[in-house]
């Protein structure tokens, strides 16, 4: 039943394949061509989606449903367009030099665009909360390593990360040796040791003078450390991990365009 | 006295200079006549193109280029710089403004003749040196102004052009990093901030040889022509110097076109060429050679079609045991496993279900792969009778999404609960198509909620409505830097390959399970082989192949 198109895609598709390999005529002609069809009919095909969206909201619309919002989609849809054929026939085009069109660009679609773009600040910072919030050992890991690659990249992060890391010593400090008395046997003084090192080492953060009369030397060792370790983070763990879902990608990919090729995949034929 | 004979010094039109570094390159479409603005080019009215002492066209102030069309063979070209009427100084008389020192038109200024001429076998090939070849790739951070020398060991080995910030030495010998430059305009030594890492150089070069009288040597010149997409529009590059031989040089080894020309052949630009001039000292004289177009096969991609090859042996080996009936055992993946719970749930809750491809175009594998885990999502959904609501930013793949789930619906024994309006395009621009998916989500409050497909900056804005209406939300996509984001704000992700492999899972159809068996074992010996590698390189062990 569907031997005709299997044979054609497998024809096309190992065509295309070659024309990545060889860079000389026919093939990257024949890849150009290719190109083109798909420009080609995307337009065309742009003449249905927009029929499907305004046909879709003149429906809501009659049905008394949304009525603002799809009242304003049409209403603006309609201006857009005739807007747009005025500037072509007053300035030649309608993005023209001097074309009002380009007022409604520039005032209109740019700062809406911006805004929806601007929105994703705030959606990253409630999504990292709720990412960020130490539940388990991951969480807690995830936590710490944000942290210090945070503070290793905004400006003034690695002179704001001592202060940041004494708090935090000092807290957890304060938190395990006020705790670790309600626990019995391992966990009491698995605790009672936390807590003592954490203790340490917010002193030893807090340590007014070192060797050589340097002032407080492991507050100055970690404004220099936290931008490296920072780089570190992003270059070695986090690489590694990238290059593990990057390496599984591509594999995924050939292994689909096989499928595709060979037949035994035929999503796309409906 | 003196102020009369001041008037007349400063009356006096100043002496016009001509254009300077004038040079002619060659196009497919003639010779294009180049050259730099005269050192007066305040007083220049104009600049005339001559060609074997005639006068073939002019060219205006801040145009300092001429295309001679159709031009070939030996031709003599020179450029006159003519002066034009001027006024050095302006003084306001009752709110007039009036010329005080002025001349009228007069004078011009003649650059030196340029011969040019074709010299037939100047560029000869691509010179192979075989897979693995290696070498220190050295950057030294700064753009010299004037030429460059790398020197190894205390021997130059190239002159480098002007701005170059770094230099492959294919001729390296590993550990040996004994590498200075020295800017050759100044005779300044640098050693500092060099940086010199071992990497693979896959071409050898462009050889070039020539055969011509001693002179006094040749500034080694290359210009580059690139066809866009649509085959038409020609991108020139004009000549740029790339090395300084002497006289006694008859050959010359371009390194850096084979980079330059990876990286064109890289940009998808089919059909781009190089020509080569070599330039006389006094730039009296330029030859250039015949275009110098790619090999007929891309070398630089050997190693992807060996490793294609190998993974399609594998891949067909798995095939062949799958239909002598192996069993194949496929680890669980728990986004694909909770679609069906999604669905389920969406019905408990009595709310639609949204179903979102991203912003791939129906070019995308992403957006393919996505329209296979929408029919298994439809079929369910129609089974339970609950609508499912999607929002498309791509004409093509709302038209193939039409036809899936009616499909699904059909398969499904409920063609009537099929209602085309919910499937419908919004917009194909990237944040418009977020906000009005945003909008659909909260006013429709779905149970679930499907973020399948290729995804941008868009992924959160989405993902974040989706959370904010308290919907099971299921996301898969192949874009790294989109998956943490998915990752806070969705409860199943399908990471990386995951997407791809949905429909031979959903199918559970031996064959289609057999390529991801191949896939596996594929992505197992590339890890291992990754584990291995590293260990031997910190141990010290190191090939040639290694580095």
């Amino acid at each position: 039943m569907f031997r005709a198109p299997v044979w054609l895609v497998f024809i096309v598709g190992l065509f295309m394949a070659s024309a990545f390999f060889i860079p000389v005529d026919p093939f990257p002609m024949m890849q150009t061509w290719a190109l083109k069809w798909d420009v080609i009919i995307s337009a065309f095909a742009l003449a249905v989606g927009i029929d499907s969206l305004v046909m879709h909201h003149i429906r809501r619309v009659q049905r008394r449903q949304n009525v603002l919002y799809s009242g304003t989609l049409l209403v603006g849809f309609w201006v857009t367009i005739a807007w747009g054929a005025f500037a072509w026939w007053r300035y030649g085009g309608p993005f023209a030099t001097r074309s009002t069109f380009l007022w409604l660009f520039r005032y209109i679609v740019v700062p809406m665009d911006a805004t929806m773009f601007s929105l994703l600040a705030f959606f990253i910072a409630s999504a990292a909360y709720r990412a960020f919030r130490a539940r388990n050992f991951s969480s807690s890991l995830l936590l710490l390593s944000a942290g210090i690659v945070m503070l290793g990249r905004v400006p003034f992060g690695d002179w704001a990360a001592a202060p940041i890391f004494v708090a935090f010593a000092l807290l957890l400090a304060f938190y395990f040796l006020r705790v670790f008395r309600q626990y019995e046997g391992w966990g009491r003084s698995t605790r009672m040791v936390v807590g003592i090192l954490f203790l340490a080492v917010g002193i030893i953060l807090l340590w007014p003078i070192g060797m050589g009369g340097q002032l407080f030397p492991a507050f100055r060792f970690v404004v220099h450390s936290v931008p490296h370790l920072a780089s570190w983070i992003m270059e070695v763990p986090q690489m590694a991990a990238r290059r593990g879902i990057d390496l599984g990608i591509s594999l995924g990919s050939l292994a689909f365009a096989l499928r595709v090729l060979v037949g035994i995949e035929r999503g796309y034929m409906r | 006295m003196t102020g009369i004979l001041a008037f007349c010094i400063l009356t006096q039109p100043p002496e016009l200079a001509p254009a300077q570094n004038l040079m002619v390159g060659v196009r497919s479409d003639g010779y294009w006549v180049l050259w730099e603005p005269s050192m007066t080019d305040s007083l220049i009215l104009r600049y005339e193109v001559f060609r074997d002492g005639e006068l073939i066209g002019r060219a205006e102030i801040g145009e300092y280029e001429f295309l001679d069309k159709g031009a070939s063979g030996v031709h003599t070209y020179m450029v006159r710089a003519v002066g034009g009427p001027r006024y050095i100084k302006e003084i306001e008389v009752w709110g007039m403004k009036l010329p005080l020192l002025a001349w009228q038109e007069g004078g011009y200024a003649d650059t030196r003749p340029v011969s040019v001429e074709p010299l037939a076998g100047l560029a000869v090939s691509h010179r192979w040196q075989g897979f693995g070849f290696s070498g220190y790739r050295l950057e030294w951070g700064f753009r010299p102004q004037g030429f460059v020398e790398v020197i190894r060991d205390g021997e130059t080995i190239i002159t480098l052009p002007p701005g170059s910030q770094s230099f492959t030495d294919a001729s390296a010998v590993v550990g040996k990093k004994g590498y200075m430059i020295r800017d050759a305009t100044t005779g300044q030594e640098i050693i500092p901030n060099i940086r010199a890492r071992w990497e693979a150089v896959h071409f050898g070069g462009l050889t070039l040889s020539w055969n011509l009288p001693g002179q006094e040597g040749f500034t080694l010149m290359r210009s580059a022509e690139a066809r866009e997409q649509d085959m038409r529009t020609v991108d020139h590059m004009p000549p740029e110097p790339v090395a300084q031989v002497t006289g006694q040089e008859s050959g010359f080894v371009d390194r850096m076109a084979s980079r330059e020309m990876i990286a064109l052949l890289r940009s998808r630009s089919p059909m781009n060429i190089y020509r080569y001039y070599l330039v006389s000292g006094d730039g009296s004289k330029v030859y250039f050679s015949e275009p110098v177009r790619p090999q007929a096969f891309n070398f630089m991609k050997l190693p992807v079609l060996i490793m294609d090859i190998l993974f399609a042996c594998v891949f067909f080996g798995f095939l062949f045991m799958a239909r002598r009936g192996r069993p194949m055992f496929i680890r669980k993946i728990a986004g694909l496993e909770e679609l069906d719970n999604a669905v389920g749930r969406s019905t408990e809750m009595g709310r639609p279900i949204v179903y979102v491809p991203g912003i791939g175009t129906i070019a995308d594998i992403e957006s393919i792969a996505s329209l296979t885990i929408l029919k298994h999502v439809a079929k369910k959904a129609a089974e339970y009778e609950t609508p499912v609501i999607m929002p498309n930013f791509d004409p093509m793949v709302t038209a193939a999404a039409k036809e899936v789930i009616k499909e699904a619906y059909t398969e499904a024994g409920r063609p009537d609960l099929y209602n085309e309006d919910n499937v419908f395009y919004v917009s194909s621009q990237q944040f418009a198509f977020a906000g009005a998916v945003s909008g659909l989500i909260v006013r429709e409050r779905p149970g679930a909620t499907f973020l399948i497909g290729y995804y941008a900056a868009e992924s959160l804005v989405i993902a974040e409505a989706g959370y904010s209406v308290g919907a099971i939300q299921v996301a898969g996509t192949a874009s790294v830097l989109q998956t943490p984001f998915f990752l806070a704000a969705c409860d199943y992700v399908l990471i990386g390959e995951e997407e791809y492999a949905a429909s031979a899972y959903l199918s559970h159809n031996a064959l289609q399970m057999a390529t991801l068996k191949a896939e596996d074992v594929f992505k197992a010996t590339f890890v291992s082989a990754i584990i291995v590698l590293s260990l031997l390189v910190s141990l010290g062990i190191s090939f040639i192949f290694l580095s």
